[in-house]
């Protein structure tokens, strides 16, 4: 595997992202593998920005722990990120020449770089960025054809002149290579299909046009919003609509609404706005309505920090409601997978009647990856229609809890449903016999839904001298992890539920029984995941690690072997 | 069904109200007006949240939806979405339109929602049992407001108006033909109309209240213009005085009309979008 990491530092106007942008374009095309994370400054327009790509000959499922070319225009914009950009040993570090390095860059391999007057000799004083890709490219040994064609479709509706001055301005780059020292690692790669390009959100809102969904209603936040925008655009052209609502409270009551109404119906938000659909996930779970809700996690809680990933909305998204709520949850651990997780929570909500959380976090949802395009496909399953309406009971007592459901629209299927507790036909009830067989009923559904949806992945050895229990994000920080683990020589292996509730508990049992040594990662500082897992599968406490802290920072493949090393590793080379 | 009677409208649930409860009437007017409107019931959805009041979708036969305390006007909002072809119909309570849902009854208006909204305006919590509502007048004496309440109450009508309602009409449910003339209209209304409707607690506002009400009803002059909002200044938030009927009415595009409009603009008669539109953004095509 052939890989490097280049961040692109600056201010407003120097175009660090749009050089994020069209490099990862140009490499998706070569079918290379990208992940490409941003970051901003506190501003919400100009001030500092930061663009990381990750780009690799094979398939990649995390950021890089470490930064290996680093481009900074300004050392002021850099100082805001210094302590999310950690530089490789030999780590290549270019800067604008007339802003000298802080001493504190402590690489041998730093170099001023008249970005500005280069660019402007060449014709395009504000395409230093594509100046130092051409740098960059020429250095690393990037495609740089296709990074040719990605700057003139970037530019293909301005004038001739700026496409040529921008080339020119890349050509330029690539000849002031002859100046520099040579880094010491190139880009190995064999040039393939291309790959689509895409964010964890806008796959979720893909697939929830191929899910079916038709209604969308939500309210702005971060770092979930792309998901309304997308849907914004294309749901009215495929003959749906979407509603910005006036609060969370509305956007889940809509979406129950328009559900009850028979339209497959999806909302997204993060932590605050999951706090306030609470209430309104009971009476989906009650009145037995299809209802997903995608929640991408941020660091909370209260606004806690809006832009960043952390994964403390779990014990809310598990339980979140007052009474005995059942309802699904879903995590999505990398974008590609957010796609199956997207359309299984339609599926399940759909099959089953009940609300779906779909859970991921800010890394996930923001980031932009490589998919190929061929695994954005699954199976939609629809809503059980109840389609003979003789004697017809909304809330019928069946085998698996799950009762056809009548469309308002249906003649001969009324009735009414409820927030209160009902009966078959879905009249006000407090009987506690009512109470405890409808209870029974939609607890069944659960059943069911475990029964069929035995969503998990699993890494590593089948016998392993430790094993590592994870969710959501940290899944492809663990399976970087692991991977160099086992090239190491050290049997780890990994388990991933990917359906949270319910859990596939017989198979972690069966994954805790493979393994000597037990580690749970997450980024959750009070060990959501851990306290979770305790209350649902017999963990052995004389051989379980925890390894949990605040999110804020990604988690770091380094990191997770470390703590490998530093709990198991005596017992795993025993 | 037997044609549209007002009787065909009825389910054989039983209403929990109180005997004396204004919500008797306002359902008798419900079902009048329905019957004669000829609404298909089975093409009609009535939404409420929670109270004595959200209790009224059981006892029609339609669609119910018997939802959340303040949030019937998200859920029809949804509804109607979702399926344009539905008559939604909201009810429930001052307590529940007013305080909990307050903000949806804000912005339901001003989307002009294509939704009927009826309000059974008691001027109390009856469910939970006699605390002051936003609709209390200033100074009762109520379970929670021991020494007289002492906050201002607000008109429905006048917030409806205000907040960009369409139609917003009110009655007296003591007054059941009179109330179904005016629910007929509303109905019949292309967007949000609300209709409040005084409908008296005799459990939690006193034996008197019909009597009470009754000696305060007027209607509207002869010439009211009720296409300009400012008319209804005077007939709304009045001392001692309960003026009915209709006290606004325009026409204005709805938010179904709206939605319709933008689905043209995103896509008009042009060929339905491939999976490669919908993916082209995401696509290295150069």
């Amino acid at each position: 595997m052939s890989e490097i990491t280049f961040a692109i530092v600056g201010s407003g106007g120097d175009g660090a992202v749009a050089a994020g942008d069209i490099l990862s374009m140009a490499c998706a095309r070569d079918g290379l593998h990208v992940i490409k994370t941003e970051a901003y400054g506190p501003q919400i327009r100009g001030g500092e920005s930061s663009c990381t790509v990750r780009v690799s000959s094979e398939k990649i499922y995390a950021q890089a722990d470490d930064v290996d070319a680093l481009i900074v225009f300004n050392w002021a914009d850099f100082g805001r990120f210094r302590s999310e950009i950690s530089l490789s040993a030999d780590a290549f570090v270019l800067h604008e020449a007339k802003d000298p390095a802080p001493p504190e860059i402590a690489t041998d391999r730093v170099f001023g770089v008249p970005f500005n007057d280069l660019a402007r000799e060449a014709g395009a004083p504000n395409g230093k960025n594509i100046l130092a890709l051409g740098i960059l490219a020429e250095l690393f040994g990037l495609p740089a054809e296709a990074i040719r064609a990605a700057i003139a479709k970037r530019f293909a509706k301005k004038a001739q002149a700026v496409v040529d001055s921008n080339l020119a301005a890349f050509d330029r780059g690539v000849m002031y290579c002859s100046g520099l020292a040579r880094p010491s690692r190139r880009l190995e790669y064999v040039k393939t299909t291309p790959h689509l390009l895409m964010s964890g959100n806008e796959v979720c809102a893909v697939a929830a046009i191929d899910a079916g969904c038709r209604f969308f209603a939500g309210y702005p936040i971060t770092p979930s919003s792309e998901v309304l925008h997308f849907l914004a655009e294309w749901l009215p052209r495929i003959g749906g609509s979407t509603l910005q609502t006036e609060d969370e409270l509305a956007a889940i009551g809509a979406v129950v609404g328009g559900s009850f109404a028979g339209v497959k119906s999806m909302t997204a938000t993060s932590g605050p706005g999951l706090s306030l659909m609470a209430e309104m996930l009971g009476l989906a779970s009650i009145a037995e309505i299809p209802a997903v809700v995608y929640n991408v996690q941020r660091g909370g809680p209260s606004t806690g920090i809006p832009t960043k990933s952390e994964q403390s909305d779990l014990m809310h998204a598990l339980y979140a409601s007052h009474g005995d709520t059942p309802r699904v949850v879903l995590s999505c651990s990398d974008v590609e997978d957010t796609y199956q997780a997207t359309v299984d929570s339609f599926n399940i909500a759909e099959e089953f009647q009940i609300p779906v959380i779909t859970l991921t976090d800010q890394s996930i949802a923001q980031r932009r990856e490589t998919i190929a395009a061929e695994t954005l496909e699954h199976e939609v399953v629809e809503r059980r229609i109840a389609h003979d309406l003789t004697g017809y009971k909304r809330y019928r007592l069946t085998e698996d809890g799950v009762s056809p459901m009548s469309i308002p629209g249906m003649s001969g299927g009324m009735y009414q449903t409820n927030g209160l507790e009902h009966d078959e036909q879905g009249r006000p009830s407090s009987m506690y016999v009512v109470h405890e067989r409808m209870n029974e009923k939609r607890f069944l559904k659960l059943e069911a839904v475990a029964k069929k949806y035995r969503l998990f992945t699993r890494f590593g050895p089948q016998k392993a001298g430790i094993g590592i229990l994870c969710w959501g994000s940290s899944a492809g920080v663990v399976r970087e992890a692991i991977a160099k683990l086992n090239a190491e020589g050290i049997a780890a292996a990994a388990f991933v539920p990917r359906i949270l509730m319910p859990l596939p508990a017989e198979e972690i049992e069966k994954f805790i029984a493979s393994v000597d040594e037990l580690l749970v990662v997450e980024l959750s500082h009070s060990q959501q995941f851990y306290r979770y897992l305790r209350t649902q599968v017999d963990m052995p406490r004389n051989r379980t690690h925890v390894y949990a802290r605040s999110g804020g920072r990604a988690l770091r493949v380094g990191e997770v072997i470390e703590q490998v090393k530093r709990f198991a590793l005596s017992e795993v080379t025993a | 069904m037997n044609g549209y009677s007002p009787l065909s409208y009825k389910t054989d649930l039983k209403p929990v109200w109180c005997p004396g409860c204004g919500d008797f009437g306002v359902l008798n007017s419900l079902y009048r007006a329905l019957a004669e409107l000829k609404i298909e019931p089975h093409d009609t959805v009535v939404v409420s949240g929670i109270g004595c009041s959200s209790r009224l979708p059981g006892y029609v036969e339609a669609y119910g939806f018997n939802s959340l305390h303040g949030r019937a006007l998200p859920i029809a909002t949804g509804a109607k979405l979702a399926s344009p072809a539905l008559k939604v119909i909201a009810v429930g309570g001052d307590g529940d339109g007013v305080a909990i849902g307050g903000n949806h009854f804000l912005h339901a208006a001003r989307r002009n929602t294509d939704l009927t909204y009826i309000m059974m305006d008691n001027e109390i919590y009856g469910l939970t049992k006699g605390q002051a509502a936003p609709t209390t007048p200033i100074g009762d004496k109520t379970k929670s407001t021991t020494y007289g309440n002492p906050e201002a109450a607000v008109d429905p009508c006048a917030l409806a108006i205000s907040f960009g309602a369409t139609w917003v009409g009110r009655g007296f449910s003591g007054d059941v033909k009179g109330t179904a003339e005016l629910m007929k209209l509303a109905i019949a209304h292309k967007g949000f109309a609300f209709l409040d409707i005084i409908s008296p607690c005799v459990t939690w506002r006193g034996d008197d209240q019909h009597k009470e009400i009754r000696a305060k009803l007027r209607t509207l002059p002869a010439g009211y213009d009720k296409t300009k909002r400012t008319s209804a200044d005077a007939y709304t938030n009045e001392a001692d005085v309960v003026t009915t009927g209709v006290l606004f009415e325009v026409e204005h595009p709805t938010l179904i009309d709206e939605i319709l409009e933008i689905r043209w603009k995103a896509q008009g008669d042009k060929q339905p979008p491939t999976r490669k539109d919908l993916l082209k953004a995401f696509t290295p095509s150069f």
